[in-house]
């Protein structure tokens, strides 16, 4: 696992501005007395008192209904309809099993927060190299393990251990850290680029470090004799990164053993999440790893208000994140009690390699990397508790049909005593001709869902719904004749119910 | 009552983070009563949606995020072209605190001035990750970014910083050797 460092020399003054600010407690005390206030004015419906305060317009006689959820995934889960399918036979077959005593157990044990590493290991993939190299200056004894690689990501596994020398901070960094690993082919030399963190860990007791290095694939240069670099360390303390200089080499004939196969298996299928709308593109699966490549109505690139452009994070990657947990001694690995985005291949839960979260596709791209799996054909994609995604054995579209969205709207307006019904052609037009009245920003992040049915005489002006939070509000007049009045004023006959995307 | 603990907990929150979160949003809108406001929509917010809160981080990084989004819906509104001059001449007072309600030691004004003066997009991802310690993981929650640009834009941000530090003259050769 890596620390997070961008050490700079402006770290101690800008710690520092956060103290030298000091607030007035008596202000401070104030500001906590009168929320609290407008808390208790809140909780008995007097909004007009709490909205004195907030900076947003309000609407008058607003009434925000809590709605208590129990599960929030299960309740306001979304319509999935999911076909996948799989024409796929597929199975790994190491070109050359290599016999794993060479190895260090650490590699394949929990300490490794990369299953993919583990996967290969246990079934035998990799180039045994079984090399030493003794840094004599910093007294360190380094041990080339084993190379395995796919056609994009390559795993060096080695283990460095030292009497002297502290190797506790000591990283082989060479995603944000001072460290690099170049690639040296006759006269060819090339510095390779890393794939995600890699993983580490230091056996404080034998003072030695394991580390499955991460870095593009070599694979072209299978059957040639090539020459790794490992250059400089990065030391990380608490206050700052710093550099050891030295040069780790490694020099071996690329075996075919070391590579494995990927195999791609176009998917084009639609489903969505919390409000968007998403569609797995492919999966991609190899010896190291399996990639679920999605694209979605929020994984497109963000423009900012200067220009530039930038990921965000949709709702799957914060679903998928959601179940990432770090741990000191093992790394990013999955918190068991949080919902998450995993595979289920035999029954079998597959999880996330977290440390590879850093892995961008191409535009717009999002993707999802799972430990390998042994049979494609019996997998399914579980997004929560709700969405599940199967990828059929013999290929033939499967649909289910979740009708969780509109249960739980109907749901959420029966607890408050409303029911819901379509608007006619009349009732259109009418909201139409209302809503063009209305400043564009009032619109645009809500869609009609229907009306109250059965309300005429009712104080109630609108109904909505949060998409995001389920929670239900209510816009009312302060009784019946006035609430007809605004209606008439609107040129609505009846009260709309929205969904609001916010 | 659940309303009452959950009152109770806005009230523990308040004690905890309210300082923490309106010297963020001080520093993002450079007005205190303007701060002060959206600390208390802040709150108040956390209050409603309460049960929206899922644990997914901790109360304190869903709490920035509120005031995140408050304060971002603030400075869209503050905007529009027609104040734009006016923003721009009246930016060097705007940068000046009531002093009787809060303070800035002496030693940190410069960096304070210095922020002020940088974009949104840069100064938010230094308050965030260099000022309040927030972790990439948490900041990218709080913006809602991807954390390789979390990291990228804080990399583009020191510098700018830096700049803007020696532009104000309140950076010279021996001050870095002095940090």
């Amino acid at each position: 696992m890596k620390k997070q460092y961008e050490d700079t020399e402006f770290d101690n003054p800008l710690k520092m501005l956060n103290s030298d600010l000091i607030w007035n407690k008596t202000k401070q005390q104030e500001l906590k007395n009168q929320i609290l206030l407008d808390l208790e004015n809140l909780e008995s419906s007097n909004i007009n008192k709490y909205s004195s305060r907030l900076t947003k317009a309000k609407k008058k006689n607003v009434k925000s209904t809590l709605i208590k959820r129990n599960t929030l995934y299960k309740r306001f889960s979304l319509a999935i309809i999911v076909c996948l399918i799989i024409i796929l036979t597929f199975s790994f077959t190491p070109a050359f099993a290599v016999i794993q005593k060479v190895y260090d157990k650490i590699f394949s044990s929990k300490h490794i927060d990369d299953a993919g590493v583990k996967t290969a290991i246990n079934q035998g993939y990799g180039q045994a190299l079984d090399q030493t190299f003794y840094d004599e200056k910093h007294d360190i004894k380094v041990h080339f393990e084993m190379i395995v690689m796919d056609d994009k990501e390559t795993k060096l596994l080695l283990t460095y251990q030292s009497e002297k020398t502290n190797l506790e901070n000591y990283y082989l960094d060479i995603f944000e850290g001072n460290t690099s690993i170049n690639l040296i082919v006759g006269k060819k030399h090339k510095k390779l680029k890393n794939v995600g963190w890699g993983s580490r860990y230091y056996d404080s007791k034998e003072n030695k470090v394991a580390e499955a290095e991460s870095f593009e694939s070599i694979k072209e240069f299978e059957g040639q004799d090539i020459r790794l670099e490992i250059e400089n360390i990065t030391i990380y303390d608490d206050n700052k990164a710093s550099t050891v200089q030295t040069i780790w080499p490694l020099s071996f004939k690329l075996d075919k053993s070391a590579i494995s196969k990927r195999k791609t298996v176009e998917i084009n299928k639609n489903f969505s999440f919390e409000g968007e709308t998403y569609k797995i593109k492919k999966v991609e699966l190899s010896a190291l790893e399996t990639r679920v490549i999605v694209t979605g109505s929020d994984t497109k690139l963000y423009t900012d208000e200067n220009g530039m452009q930038y990921k965000v994070m949709s709702k799957l990657e914060n679903k998928f994140l959601n179940a990432r947990k770090i741990d000191k001694k093992y790394g990013y690995i999955v918190d068991n009690n949080k919902s998450g985005v995993f595979l289920k291949s035999a029954g079998k839960k597959v999880v996330p390699i977290f440390s590879k979260g850093e892995i961008e596709g191409e535009k717009d791209e999002y993707i999802m990397i799972f430990a390998p799996i042994k049979d494609p054909q019996d997998c399914i994609l579980e997004i929560g508790d709700d969405i599940k995604i199967p990828m059929s054995k013999n290929g033939k579209v499967e649909k289910q049909v979740d009708g969780n969205d509109k249960s739980t709207i109907e749901e959420l307006l029966a607890e408050n005593g409303f029911i819901a019904e379509p608007l006619s052609n009349d009732e259109m037009k009418e909201l139409d001709i209302y809503l063009k009245k209305l400043p564009k920003e009032f619109t645009s992040d809500r869609t009609i869902i229907g009306k109250v049915s059965n309300y005429e005489n009712s104080k109630v002006i609108e109904v909505s719904i949060s998409e995001k939070s389920n929670i239900l509000s209510e816009v009312h007049a302060s009784n019946e004749e006035e609430a007809k009045i605004v209606r008439e004023e609107s040129g609505l006959s009846f009260i709309p119910i929205y969904l609001n995307h916010y | 009552m659940l309303s009452e603990y959950r009152k109770e907990e806005i009230a523990d929150w308040y004690d905890q983070h309210s300082k923490s979160i309106l010297t963020f949003i001080l520093l993002m809108v450079k007005d205190y009563q303007q701060a002060e406001d959206l600390t208390h929509d802040t709150f108040v917010k956390a209050y409603l949606y309460y049960d929206s809160f899922k644990n997914h981080s901790s109360e304190k990084t869903w709490l920035f995020s509120i005031a995140h989004n408050l304060t971002v819906d603030f400075l869209r509104k503050r905007k529009p072209s027609i104040f734009l001059r006016e923003f721009f001449l009246s930016q060097k007072d705007n940068n000046l605190l009531p002093e009787d309600i809060i303070k800035i030691k002496e030693n940190s004004y410069e960096f304070y001035k210095a922020l002020g003066e940088i974009k949104d997009t840069y100064r938010k991802v230094i308050v965030l990750r260099k000022i309040k310690g927030f972790s990439i993981e948490d900041t990218a929650k709080i913006l809602n970014w991807s954390e390789s640009k979390v990291k990228s834009t804080l990399f583009r941000a020191i510098p700018v910083l830096k700049k803007q530090l020696i532009k104000e003259g309140f950076l010279n050769e021996e001050a870095i050797r002095r940090y």
